[in-house]
């Protein structure tokens, strides 16, 4: 579903991305994994265009985009992203968080809208919240409404970025939790994270990048019990 | 000084005309003040340079050069090109003037709206024109009232100007009033009860919006 070609990304001396090269399939979970600066998030983040790479391709679905691609937003649709700090409207109520993208870009009628938002909100847990205001919240339940905002737009492939990463401890769990459901129903997903036991669990594919490139993948099993790369090794051994 | 409560009074309602004035001069001043800042804050946060160099430039002469320069300009110039009553002179120069600080407050505003909305905006698929009515827009106005209540203030305080061109605000009534009576202090602190009693309501006015506005700030 997804093909990512040599992208590469450079800021002056510094590359950021260096000629990675992955396919995620159709209800994969790749879990992408390293250290600050490993250029994780900005993989990501390419993968939706929030960040452009100089060089390289990349297909979502055997369309190939790029910077020339017109209607950049409209294939934004099909790739739900999930940001480390929620970025939730904070000007609007809960509800109207998660059914923006319905009305706006979709253009659906409010009431085809609410009726989808509901189903999420209760997908999510959040359904007793859909009047709140996101300052009124955790959050753990900030996130659950992103994830909810994400999915509305029915999109083909979710990327987390550091999904539990701002979120105290306690509240990481319900975040997770979503998360296992939306691998279960058979979502592909693009994760980068922190939590070695959610990899562990529900990835299909461990990818260890450090200083732009993919050093070292698998399944779970492979990475975390034999990894074969020294960085690799080291840096979980730094972790768990 | 003789002082009765019916001369007291009649003095007080002859202040009332010049007053109405002044807050006429002032909110059409700011209406005007308003509409350029939004128009040349979008231009100024434009990256194309072809669009954004004529808002520069204009935010450039107008902070950079007084408002009675400028009152000046436009009533002595514009007297050339188009009829225009000092009233109009007075409200033009005023927009003018505060549509450069109005700008800067509107741009400030939108450009300290987290980077982070946009990219939620990005994210479902909106485009740029949508996100900043419905996510970067709303968020911004919010910031701006603190900073646009204060410039209305000072355009109030600023509206005195147009005594210079014989608008018949409150300064102006007040001066004539004290070369008439010879009573300079009584009527200029008269003028200066007006001018306190307007800043108070209009600052009552910017909180009671702040607050108003503040409705999705609660704390569970």
């Amino acid at each position: 579903m997804i093909k990512i070609r040599s992208l590469s990304k450079w800021y002056g001396k510094l590359k950021v991305l260096d000629n990675i090269n992955l396919d995620v399939a159709p209800s994969e979970v790749v879990v992408i994994i390293g250290a600050s600066g490993s250029g994780k998030s900005t993989l990501l983040r390419c993968v939706n265009f929030l960040e452009r790479a100089q060089k390289g391709t990349i297909s979502i679905d055997s369309a190939e985009i790029t910077t020339r691609t017109k209607k950049l937003h409209l294939i934004r649709q099909e790739v739900g992203m999930v940001f480390q700090h929620f970025n939730l409207f904070p000007h609007m109520n809960v509800m109207s968080n998660v059914i923006e993208g319905l009305l706006q870009v979709k253009k659906l009628p409010k009431a085809e809208a609410l009726k989808i938002g509901e189903e999420l909100l209760e997908k999510v847990g959040m359904s007793d919240k859909a009047d709140a205001y996101p300052s009124m919240i955790s959050g753990g339940q900030k996130q659950r409404v992103a994830i909810a905002r994400a999915l509305a737009m029915n999109p083909k492939i979710m990327l987390f970025d550091e999904p539990t990463s701002a979120l105290d401890p306690e509240l990481v769990g319900e975040v997770l939790y979503v998360m296992k459901d939306l691998a279960n129903e058979g979502m592909t997903m693009m994760v980068v994270t922190h939590e070695m036991g959610f990899a562990r669990e529900v990835a299909d594919r461990v990818v260890y990048m450090d200083e732009g490139k993919i050093v070292e993948e698998g399944q779970p099993s492979h990475i975390f019990d034999a990894p074969q790369n020294e960085r690799t090794q080291s840096f979980l051994s730094h972790i768990i | 000084m003789n002082w009765t409560f019916d001369y007291f009074w009649e003095v007080l309602k002859g202040f009332f005309p010049a007053a109405l004035m002044t807050l006429q001069v002032t909110f059409l001043g700011i209406l005007v003040g308003v509409g350029l800042g939004i128009i040349f804050a979008l231009l100024r946060i434009s990256k194309n340079p072809v669009i954004n160099a004529p808002a520069k430039i204009y935010i450039f002469l107008i902070r950079g050069t007084p408002l009675l320069l400028q009152l000046l300009f436009i009533y002595f110039g514009l007297v050339h090109l188009v009829s225009l009553n000092r009233m109009t002179s007075a409200v033009i120069a005023l927009g003018i003037h505060n549509g450069a600080y109005i700008a800067e407050i509107f741009r400030g505003a939108i450009q300290g709206v987290d980077r982070g909305q946009r990219e939620a905006g990005k994210s479902i698929g909106m485009t740029n024109m949508q996100i900043m009515r419905r996510i970067i827009l709303p968020q911004a106005f919010k910031r701006a009232v603190p900073p646009l209540g204060n410039q209305f203030i000072i355009a109030l305080k600023d509206s005195s100007l147009a005594s210079a061109i014989a608008v018949q605000e409150l300064l102006l009534h007040a001066r004539q009033l004290a070369s008439a009576t010879a009573m300079t202090m009584e009527m200029l602190a008269i003028a200066s009860v007006f001018y306190l009693i307007m800043t108070s309501l209009l600052t009552l006015l910017a909180n009671a919006t702040e607050k108003r506005l503040g409705v999705s700030d609660h704390r569970a």
